[in-house]
C-alpha cells in the first residue's frame, strides 16, 4: 500500500514538474559564425565567478546562458582549432586558488580581481601583452573606455610602462536615491554630480520617523565594512586627499601623507554620516530593501541598482526604475572608486598565440553583450549600444568609469588593503558606536604603520 | 639464525649485553612500502609546507622564495604590533569562553540524552543537536547575521523588543560581537561533542554504578565521581581540539566583520592577522612569522593541557 502511494507520489511529481519546465529556450543567435582565425591548440581559462552552466536567475526567474553553450554557439565556429579547457573558482577564494595555479602552470588565461592581477605583475607571474597587441592589426584598443584602458592599475604596471590585462568587466559604484522619500520629507533632489557636503546635508535632513509614514528612515547607507573602502576613495577624490607621493612599484620610497587635513576632513564626514546611517553598514546590512517598494534608505552611496532592474525585468513594472534615480560619484567630475576585472596572460602560458585570440575574444564586445544580456556586466566598452535604454544606472557607472583615475589609495596597493581599508572601516565602527577617537592622533598612527611598513619593503 | 639474533650486537659493558636494533631490516620492507603513500603525502603537503614557511619567515617576502633574508625583523615586527596583540587578545577570549562553554554544555547535554530511557528519543536528540555541525561555517554566518541583524528587523532583536528591550547590535556593538560569536560557534559546536561524549559514556562500567548505588550514592555523586573522573581523558582531548580550533578562528568572523575585525576591531582574530599580512599586503614574510608564533602559543597551551592531564591522573 504504502508503495504504491509513493509510486503515485512521485508519478504526480513528475507531472507537475514537467508541466511547469518551459519549453521555451533562450536561443542566442550567432551574430557571425565566419572562421576568424585557423590557430590551433589548447588553452586552459580560469574564471573567476563566472557561470559555466545555463540556468534561470534566482532574483528575476529569466533563464540565462552560461559560457559553456556560449562557447560552443559563438567561439568554436569561430576558432575552430582552439580547444578551450574552462576552469571556474569561486570568488571567495580565487586568489589563493588563481595563484597557485599559476605558480604551478596550470592555467594559460585568467579573469580574475583587478587587485590580484596587479600584484600578480608585480611578482612577475604575468605576460606583458604590448607586443601582441602592437602585432595584432585586428586589436583595437580604442574599442574600451579610455579611462579604464589607460589609467587602470588593474590593467597597466603601476609605472604604466606595461600593459599586462585587456579589461572585461566594469564594478558599478554610483549614488542612488530614493525621490519618493525626498518628496516625503520635502527635499531638493540630489544634485547630478553631488557633493560631500551636499549628501550630508540631505542625509541628515532624512533621518528619523518620516512625516508622511511614521517610519523609521535613514539618510544614508554605505558598506562600512568594503573590502576596498570604495566610499572613502570617492570620497578622497571630493577631497582632493591622495594618500601620499610615489608609485606602486616602489613601495619603499612612497612618501606617505595619511594624516593630511584633506584625510582629517574624509574621517570627519564618515564620523557625522555614521549618524544617519543604519546599524547595519557595520556587517553590510540595513540595506535590504534599497530600490524596492519598502525602501527606508534616502541615498545610497556605491550602489548598483540591481535589486531596482531585477524587478523591473521580472515583471516589467518600471515604477520603481522612475522612483530611484542615480547620480555620479562624489568627486568633482563625478570620480569614485572603479573596480576593474580583467583578463590576463600566465607568463609562461603553453601556446600564447591561441591564448592570444581567447584572450581577445573573451574581452571583446561579442562576449561582453552576452554578459551584459544574460548576467548584466557592466562592459568596458566605450560604445555599448546593446545597453538597455532603460538601464540609466548601467550608463551612469560608465560615466564614472570614464573620468575616474586610480591613485594611491586603492586595493592594487597591499598596504591600502591590508592596513587602510581595516582602520577606515574600524574608524567607521567606533564612529558608528558613538567612540570615534581622535581624528588626528588615529591618522598619525596609520601614517606611523605606513612608514614602517614602507621601510620594511 | 633469526635475523633479530644477526642484528644483535654484543657489548661487554660493565657485564651487561644490549641488543641495539638495526633502524632497517628487510622485515620491515613491506610495512614501510605499504605506508609510503601516506608518508610522502606528509611529507609534501605537511613538511615541506611548514619548512617553507619557516624559511619564509625569515625573509622579506612577497608570496615567493625570492627576496633578502631579513633575519628576526618579521618575528620584531609582528611582536611589536599592537594590532597582533590585539588580534590575540580577541582570539583567548572567543576561544576560552567557546571552549568551557561548549565542553561543559555538551557533556550536560550528553549525560541527559544518555540517560534517556526510549531509545528512540535518544536518538532524535542526537539527531537535533548534530543538525548544525553539517551546516557550513559560511551558511551559519550569513544565517546568524539575518539572526543578529542589528535593527528591529533581526528576529532576536524583534523577540526581546516585545517585552520592551531595546534592540542589540549584536554583531555591530564591540559589547557584544565577540559574545555573539561564542553563541554563533556554540550552535555550531554542541552536537559534535554531544556524540563524542555520548559515545565515551557507554564506555563508563555499569558495575561501577550498580556498586556506587549500593553505598547509597545519588544520581549527582555517580556523576561527579564515577562519570566525571571516568571520562576525563576524553574532556582533555575535547577540550584540546577546541582550544586548537578556537585559535585558528578564521571564516565567521572575517564574514562578518571583514577585514577590519568590525566593530571596532573586537573581531580581529590571529588568523585574521595573517590573512590581512599575507594575502591582501602580499606580505609573506610577516605572516609566516605570525602563523609560526600563533604556532608556538597552540604548541604551548597544548603542552599545558596535557601537562595538567598526566599530572591529574596521578593525583
Amino acid at each position: 500500500m504504502i508503495k504504491k502511494f509513493y509510486l503515485v507520489l512521485i508519478a504526480l511529481i513528475m507531472l507537475t514538474t514537467a508541466a511547469c519546465s518551459s519549453t521555451s529556450s533562450n536561443e542566442e543567435k550567432a551574430s557571425d559564425v565566419e572562421v576568424v582565425s585557423e590557430v590551433e591548440g589548447t588553452v586552459r581559462v580560469s574564471l573567476a565567478g563566472w557561470q559555466l552552466e545555463s540556468g534561470i536567475d534566482p532574483i528575476t526567474g529569466i533563464e540565462n546562458v552560461g559560457l559553456e553553450e556560449f562557447i560552443k554557439k559563438e567561439f568554436e565556429p569561430r576558432y575552430p582549432n582552439i580547444k578551450l579547457e574552462l576552469y571556474q573558482v569561486p570568488w571567495e577564494n580565487a586568489q589563493a586558488k588563481q595563484t597557485a595555479m599559476l605558480k604551478s602552470g596550470d592555467v594559460d588565461v585568467l579573469y580574475t580581481g583587478g587587485a590580484f592581477a596587479s600584484q600578480w605583475q608585480q611578482q612577475g607571474l604575468l605576460k606583458g601583452l604590448d607586443e601582441l597587441i602592437a602585432n595584432d592589426s585586428t586589436f583595437d584598443p580604442s574599442i574600451y573606455l579610455e579611462g579604464v584602458w589607460e589609467n587602470s592599475y588593474s590593467t597597466k604596471s603601476f609605472d604604466k610602462s606595461v600593459h599586462f590585462g585587456i579589461p572585461a568587466v566594469l564594478g558599478r559604484r554610483i549614488i542612488i536615491y530614493d525621490k519618493k522619500l525626498f518628496d516625503e520629507w520635502g527635499v531638493d533632489y540630489l544634485s547630478e554630480n553631488p557633493t560631500p557636503e551636499e549628501v550630508l546635508e540631505k542625509a541628515k535632513a532624512m533621518t528619523g520617523k518620516n512625516p508622511k509614514t511614521g517610519e523609521q528612515n535613514f539618510g544614508i547607507w554605505w558598506d562600512g565594512k568594503a573590502l576596498n573602502a570604495s566610499t572613502f576613495v570617492a570620497l578622497s577624490h571630493a577631497f582632493g586627499a591622495t594618500g601620499g607621493e610615489g608609485t606602486l612599484n616602489d613601495l619603499k620610497n612612497i612618501k606617505w601623507n595619511l594624516n593630511s587635513p584633506e584625510v582629517v576632513e574624509i574621517l570627519e564626514w564618515l564620523e557625522a554620516a555614521s549618524k544617519y546611517a543604519p546599524p547595519g553598514i557595520l556587517n553590510t546590512q540595513g540595506n535590504e530593501n534599497f530600490g524596492l517598494e519598502k525602501n527606508n534608505i534616502a541615498i545610497h552611496l556605491d550602489a548598483n541598482g540591481a535589486s531596482t532592474m531585477g524587478e523591473v525585468m521580472a515583471n516589467g513594472d518600471t515604477k520603481l526604475l522612475d522612483r530611484f534615480e542615480s547620480t555620479l560619484n562624489l568627486g568633482p567630475n563625478g570620480e569614485g572608486w572603479v573596480a576593474v576585472d580583467p583578463f590576463v596572460m600566465a607568463k609562461d602560458a603553453k601556446n600564447v598565440e591561441a591564448s592570444w585570440e581567447v584572450l581577445k575574444f573573451l574581452t571583446g564586445p561579442i562576449t561582453q553583450k552576452h554578459n551584459y544580456d544574460n548576467f548584466k556586466f557592466t562592459p568596458t566598452l566605450a560604445d555599448a549600444s546593446f545597453v538597455a535604454k532603460e538601464d540609466k544606472y548601467m550608463k551612469t557607472s560608465m560615466e564614472i568609469a570614464q573620468v575616474s583615475k586610480s591613485t594611491l589609495l586603492d586595493e592594487a596597493n597591499p598596504f591600502f588593503g591590508s592596513e587602510i581599508v581595516p582602520a577606515i572601516n574600524g574608524f567607521i565602527s567606533k564612529a558608528h558606536n558613538g567612540k570615534a577617537p581622535d581624528i588626528q592622533s588615529y591618522l598619525d598612527d596609520l601614517q606611523k604603520r605606513a612608514e614602517k611598513w614602507s621601510s620594511n619593503q | 639464525m633469526s635475523s633479530e639474533l644477526k642484528t644483535s650486537i654484543v657489548i661487554p659493558k660493565q657485564g651487561t649485553t644490549i641488543r641495539r636494533k638495526k633502524f632497517f631490516t628487510r622485515r620491515d620492507v613491506a610495512g614501510y612500502l605499504f605506508s609510503a603513500p601516506l608518508l610522502i603525502g606528509i611529507v609534501v603537503f605537511s613538511i615541506y609546507p611548514m619548512i617553507g614557511a619557516l624559511i619564509l619567515s625569515f625573509k622579506k617576502s612577497s608570496q615567493t622564495f625570492e627576496g633578502d633574508w631579513a633575519g628576526l625583523n618579521n618575528y620584531k615586527y609582528v611582536l611589536t604590533d599592537s594590532l597582533f596583540w590585539q588580534s590575540i587578545y580577541n582570539t583567548f577570549y572567543m576561544g576560552i569562553l567557546s571552549v568551557v562553554l561548549g565542553v561543559s554544555l555538551s557533556f550536560i547535554l550528553a549525560t541527559l540524552i544518555h540517560n534517556i530511557s526510549w531509545l528512540k528519543w535518544r536518538n532524535f536528540f542526537k539527531g537535533v543537536y548534530f543538525l548544525p555541525n553539517v551546516v557550513s561555517l559560511v551558511a551559519t554566518s550569513i544565517l546568524f547575521s539575518f539572526l543578529f541583524n542589528p535593527g528591529s528587523e533581526g528576529l532576536l532583536n524583534y523577540v526581546i523588543g516585545l517585552v520592551g528591550i531595546e534592540p542589540i547590535g549584536w554583531f555591530t556593538d564591540p559589547k557584544y560581537a565577540r559574545f555573539s560569536i561564542v553563541i554563533m560557534t556554540l550552535w555550531g559546536m554542541l552536537g559534535y561533542n554531544t556524540i563524542i561524549f555520548i559515545a565515551a559514556l557507554t564506555s563508563v562500567p555499569r558495575d561501577l554504578y550498580e556498586a556506587a548505588e549500593v553505598d547509597g550514592a545519588n544520581w549527582l555523586k555517580k556523576w561527579l565521581y564515577i562519570t566525571i573522573p571516568y571520562l576525563k581523558p576524553i574532556i582533555i582531548f575535547m577540550v584540546i581540539i577546541g582550544t586548537i580550533n578556537a585559535m585558528k578562528r578564521f571564516t565567521d568572523v572575517w564574514l562578518i566583520g571583514g577585514t577590519a575585525g568590525n566593530p571596532a576591531g573586537s573581531l580581529m582574530t590571529a588568523v585574521l592577522y595573517i590573512y590581512r599580512n599575507g594575502f591582501l599586503s602580499s606580505q609573506m614574510g610577516i605572516a609566516t612569522a605570525a602563523s609560526y608564533i600563533l604556532f608556538f602559543f597552540i604548541l604551548v597551551l597544548t603542552i599545558v593541557l596535557m601537562l595538567t592531564n598526566r599530572k591529574s591522573n596521578f593525583d
